[in-house]
């Protein structure tokens, strides 16, 4: 907590700025992001989609249509006429919409359709919606679950070996751990999600091959879909827990080298409580910071593995909008990153100011 | 002020004092440092200690890099490190001479296939109605098969009739070609950049870094996904888009080193060994490179070990994909991107000697630069105990 009036005051001075700089990065990166899009010739997307209308149509009808929505999106013109156009439409919340994709926005009409024996049937229609931004809060959901529980599981397991390998630093426990977690720095997503599906799937058949829902398994709908979300959780599990074990461990044995550690010692407390009393909480102020950083993961899924499991989440949206040339969507994902990307740094700076009181914000 | 001369000279008379205490030859203090070396303390890297005798004899100085080698060499991992490295490097550029295979040689199991469409022609003749079939046939061409290993094809053959193990060399080469060439380059733009920023300090810093700010922010794999697609679209050829994917990891990856290095060079400015670097008179290059830049040397090489790690996973992430180095050249990405979609579940299920291997080449080879970078981490730390 900010301790002094003077303190909080300089704190929001302090996020002002950088909020102010954000902006200024946000700009950049939109720009480079959406030249990099656009300087592609054989991706105009648009042309793609109406490619067959184009060639019956007659009227020009189809040409006049498909013209127009180039204007809107402002791909009639050069690149950086066309960012402006963009940026204009972001500015006026109008976020576009994907060319390719579409979400149910939940709500149902029901249309009249003369039914064979003469009789008007309700027929529900699902009413569907390209807003871009609905699109990634559509398809965020499944991938926050899936990255909810990786980290949790994460932190749950990368702490506690950190904190154990660093006291027993150059034991058998500490090499083995050293070297798994570099095994799990090193693996490729694409490879171990392969490779469990080939162990657990296709040669144990323990788990589904793909997807979000069987309607053979004739399991309860939320325990199917958890079924089939065990190994991408588990993928994403091993893959981040490495990482963060080091981190632990670097942390936990800077702070063993320190000068009150040594005073506890010398005080003759046990070491048990040298460790989980005074080093151990002070472990936890960068710790504390990734909290806040880890924000985009948590948020932003995974292409990779969503693309290995076949999982509808926003990584596997965001791979066909990549591969498509969806400009809209790629823009909105991307631009969706860096805003996480942005916050989570400012909150992670915030957090560190606030745990560590020897740290100034200026 | 002072005269700069004299201020130098001062700085260098006790930098003197300086190494005639570290080097110590035959005085008492010699003694006491090679006593405690004796016992077993951290000095026992700077002096050793081979029995009685004269002590001019006994003492001897180790140079920082062999006291570097010294604590690297002594550490199990980073050594497996660096064995796993050198087999993996022997593998990828010596082995193809050994193989009796080419790179794109089809030499598996085929089958002479001739693909046969049936047409129905219904003709009125003589006012009935007579319905002719006719068949065309293809010519003959060939149908590889995977095979599993044998002792023929070791890791057995693809399905494009290709020998998996050659092709696991040539991989090989990719990846780790590409790798040091790309964090070779990230390295020098970044120390460039970050030295740059970081000596001139003031609005050019603040330019700088936004920049690098910015580049931070580029969320990475949409980028590099966008940048290769890029290529394809430009139509870069098969055997020069190599070289344009090292440009695009460069240019999307050298942020993090300028960072590094600008911090170090902000704080090294202001150290005393700089202003008597500024007194002596010398020229600002001379300054940052003779005195600036080798004193962030060995955090480069850390960072730059551990980078060729990363580097690789993203070279072999967009070769999954499909969009790093294409066919028919081989890539380990690649290998194991035929295991994607359903058309590669036949070889997911069927056939592990294709894509297995490929993965693990992958993981070893980023385990050995991350071993050993860690390693020179530890080596280079002059606060590491043992």
């Amino acid at each position: 907590m900010p301790r002094l009036n003077t303190d909080f005051i300089q704190m929001i001075k302090y996020v002002i700025k950088r909020l102010a700089l954000s902006v200024l990065i946000l700009l950049g990166v939109s720009l480079i992001i959406y030249a990099l899009i656009r300087i592609q010739p054989g991706l105009d997307f648009v042309e793609k989609k109406y490619q067959a209308q184009l060639q019956q149509d007659s009227t020009g009808q189809v040409a006049e249509l498909v013209k127009q929505i180039q204007a809107t999106y402002g791909l009639d013109t050069n690149i950086f006429a066309g960012y402006l156009k963009w940026l204009s439409n972001i500015l006026q919340g109008n976020f576009g919409d994907s060319f390719q994709l579409s979400v149910p926005t939940g709500e149902v009409t029901y249309i009249e359709i003369i039914g064979p024996d003469g009789n008007p049937i309700l027929t529900p229609k699902y009413e569907t919606t390209s807003n871009v931004v609905s699109i990634i809060f559509a398809k965020s959901g499944v991938s926050f679950i899936i990255a909810l529980i990786a980290t949790v599981l994460e932190f749950i397991i990368a702490i506690p070996l950190g904190i154990v390998s660093a006291t027993k630093q150059y034991g058998v426990v500490d090499y083995t751990v050293t070297v798994l977690a570099m095994m799990g720095i090193s693996l490729p997503s694409f490879f171990l999600g392969a490779l469990l599906l080939k162990v657990f799937s296709v040669e144990l058949g323990w788990f589904p091959y793909s997807g979000l829902t069987d309607p053979n398994s004739g399991l309860p709908v939320i325990i199917d879909q958890a079924w089939h979300l065990v190994l991408p959780i588990l993928v994403l599990t091993m893959l981040s827990v490495g990482g963060l074990m080091r981190y632990t461990r670097t942390n936990m044995l800077e702070v063993m080298n320190s000068d009150y550690i040594r005073t506890a010692r010398a005080k003759g407390l046990s070491e048990h409580s040298v460790i989980y009393k005074h080093a151990f909480r002070n472990t936890l102020i960068p710790l504390a910071t990734l909290f806040a950083g880890i924000l985009p993961s948590l948020f932003g899924g995974a292409m990779i593995t969503e693309q290995v499991f076949s999982i509808d989440g926003i990584g596997k949206a965001a791979y066909t909008a990549v591969v498509n040339g969806d400009v809209p969507f790629v823009m909105a994902y991307c631009m969706f990153l860096s805003i996480l990307t942005v916050i989570g740094t400012l909150l992670s700076d915030i957090m560190y100011a606030i745990v560590d009181p020897r740290v100034k914000l200026s | 002020m002072e005269d700069p001369k004299k201020t130098a000279g001062e700085i260098f008379e006790a930098e003197a004092e300086n190494i005639e205490a570290v080097t110590p030859v035959n005085e008492p203090k010699a003694e006491a440092e090679a006593i405690s070396a004796e016992s077993g303390t951290a000095e026992e890297e700077i002096v050793s200690f081979a029995g009685e005798g004269d002590l001019e004899d006994n003492v001897k100085v180790i140079s920082p890099i062999r006291l570097v080698m010294k604590r690297f060499f002594r550490s199990k991992l980073s050594v497996a490190g660096l064995v796993m490295l050198i087999v993996l490097f022997l593998f990828a550029f010596l082995g193809p001479l050994f193989s009796p295979y080419g790179e794109t040689q089809a030499t598996g199991d085929f089958k002479w296939v001739q693909s046969v469409v049936e047409h129905k022609i219904t003709v009125e003749e003589d006012g009935e109605f007579v319905t002719y079939t006719f068949y065309e046939v293809s010519d003959a061409y060939k149908v590889y098969s995977k095979t599993p290993p044998s002792s023929k094809h070791w890791l057995g053959t693809d399905q494009y009739g290709y020998d998996v193990f050659t092709r696991l060399m040539y991989g090989g080469r990719v990846s780790l070609l590409l790798g040091f060439i790309v964090v070779f380059a990230e390295m020098l733009l970044g120390t460039m950049i970050g030295a740059f920023s970081g000596y001139f300090g003031k609005w050019v810093d603040q330019v700088i870094m936004r920049i690098v700010d910015i580049f931070n922010c580029l969320p990475s794999l949409p980028i590099l996904m966008l940048a290769s697609s890029m290529l394809e679209t430009w139509g870069v050829p098969a055997e020069s888009k190599i070289y344009a994917l090292m440009g695009i990891l460069t240019i999307f990856g050298w942020s993090g080193t300028a960072r590094l290095v600008r911090g170090q060079i902000l704080s090294l400015r202001e150290q005393e060994f700089m202003l008597a670097a500024e007194a002596t008179g010398i020229s600002t290059a001379r300054k940052v490179f003779k005195h600036l830049i080798p004193n962030v040397l060995p955090l480069l090489i850390v960072q730059a070990t551990l980078g060729l790690g990363s580097v690789i996973l993203y070279e072999s992430t967009l070769s999954y994909l499909g969009l790093g180095v294409p066919f028919p050249y081989a890539a380990w990405g690649t290998m194991i991107g035929a295991t994607s979609g359903a058309a590669g579940r036949d070889i997911l299920e069927n056939y592990p000697n294709l894509w297995v291997p490929a993965g693990i080449c992958i993981i070893l080879a980023v385990l050995a630069f991350n071993f050993v970078g860690d390693g020179l981490r530890d080596a280079f730390d002059p606060k590491a105990k043992r």
